[in-house]
């Protein structure tokens, strides 16, 4: 059966600020898929359990984060505190049987550098292998 | 204040898994401040239900709200606006939220989404420690400020036992022993030599042995 997962990406406004960049044609050329539904945020440490959770309620197959290096956060510890928050979230899937997985934290470079479409393609073969959000 | 950590999520969807129409009631209290049981929390643990129920084939309406303290009778009234609105409340209050839905709302049925654990304060962010056993007689003026029948792992009112080693408890050791915790404490205020006294058999009527307990203060009474 074929299956496009529904993926959304919360993106660092900084890790992300090149993906608007010729009003977002330039992921296009390098290939970003076009499944994963993009929200940049300020910070990544501005997001709260609920939103993620609420992805997954919005008919999400697979969730990620992308923040900055732990080591070199804009705002310090703002991409750590997302972390923790996505762990959060795989711990409450797994309380509910569902593969923890379908949320995942990466910590890339500033700027659209290819690892960020990388992840997206990875995440986007991990979903399909997964199959649809049992929710 | 009292401390709560939320029930395993299985436990919880079993709970209400033949709802329809759920309230989740958080209390803005002390499970607020321990972030267990706020505003935050029952909004998670609302979206949590439905994706639980969803998952296993049911739908539910779930939608969360909050009161000021859910050990009030006149903050349990205000569950009032939203009657005919729900056919069970989940609480994320403490166990006495919980009982005082219930005995103010006999019609009602309610659940714990919460293991209330202990009396205690914030060590660090996001670690709480257990600092008060609500025993009824506190021994604290005897003990520097610091209580043996709740730090120590054997309530003892005469210690330490044979079982600390190097200022650690033998049962946790990762616990400082609290009667080596007194000692010191006492030496430092030059008061060790009060650790010396007798003291009387102690009265444990006033802790849970007695049954529950129930403490009426005739100048705040309406009467």
């Amino acid at each position: 059966m074929s299956f496009t997962p529904d993926i959304r990406l919360f993106s660092c406004h900084y890790t992300s600020q090149q993906s608007c960049a010729d009003q977002g044609r330039e992921l296009q050329q390098v290939h970003f898929p076009e499944n994963v539904k993009m929200t940049r945020v300020v910070c990544t440490g501005k997001l709260e359990e609920i939103t993620l959770l609420k992805a997954f309620e919005d008919g999400a197959d697979g969730v990620y984060v992308v923040g900055c290096p732990p080591d070199g956060c804009h705002n310090v510890k703002g991409s750590q505190r997302a972390a923790k928050r996505v762990q959060a979230v795989r711990s409450a899937l797994g309380e509910l049987g569902v593969e923890k997985d379908r949320i995942k934290m990466f910590f890339l470079q500033r700027g659209l550098h290819p690892e960020f479409v990388d992840v997206a393609q990875e995440m986007t073969e991990q979903i399909t292998a997964l199959g649809p959000s049992p929710f | 204040m009292i401390i709560a950590e939320r029930k395993p999520l299985a436990e919880i969807i079993e709970m209400v898994q033949d709802c329809t129409k759920i309230l989740v009631l958080a209390c803005r209290g002390c499970v607020t401040v321990c972030s267990a049981g706020g505003e935050r929390e029952a909004e998670i643990l609302a979206s949590l239900i439905r994706l639980g129920l969803k998952k296993a084939g049911k739908h539910a309406e779930v939608f969360d709200a909050s009161l000021v303290r859910q050990c009030d009778k006149e903050y349990i009234e205000e569950i009032d606006q939203f009657k005919g609105q729900y056919d069970a409340i989940v609480s994320t209050a403490c166990g006495v939220g919980v009982n005082f839905i219930a005995n103010l709302r006999p019609q009602d049925n309610v659940f714990p989404a919460l293991n209330t654990t202990f009396l205690g304060g914030s060590a660090e962010q996001g670690v709480w420690t257990e600092q008060c056993a609500g025993c009824g007689d506190c021994v604290l003026h005897f003990t520097g400020g610091l209580c043996p029948v709740a730090r120590c792992a054997k309530s003892l009112m005469n210690g330490p036992c044979g079982g600390s080693v190097d200022g650690r408890c033998e049962i946790h050791p990762e616990v400082d022993c609290v009667w080596q915790m007194i000692y010191d404490r006492m030496g430092r205020l030059q008061r060790q030599e009060e650790l010396t006294a007798s003291a009387p058999i102690r009265d444990w009527s006033t802790a849970r042995h007695g049954g529950p307990r129930k403490q009426v203060r005739g100048d705040l009474t309406v009467e």
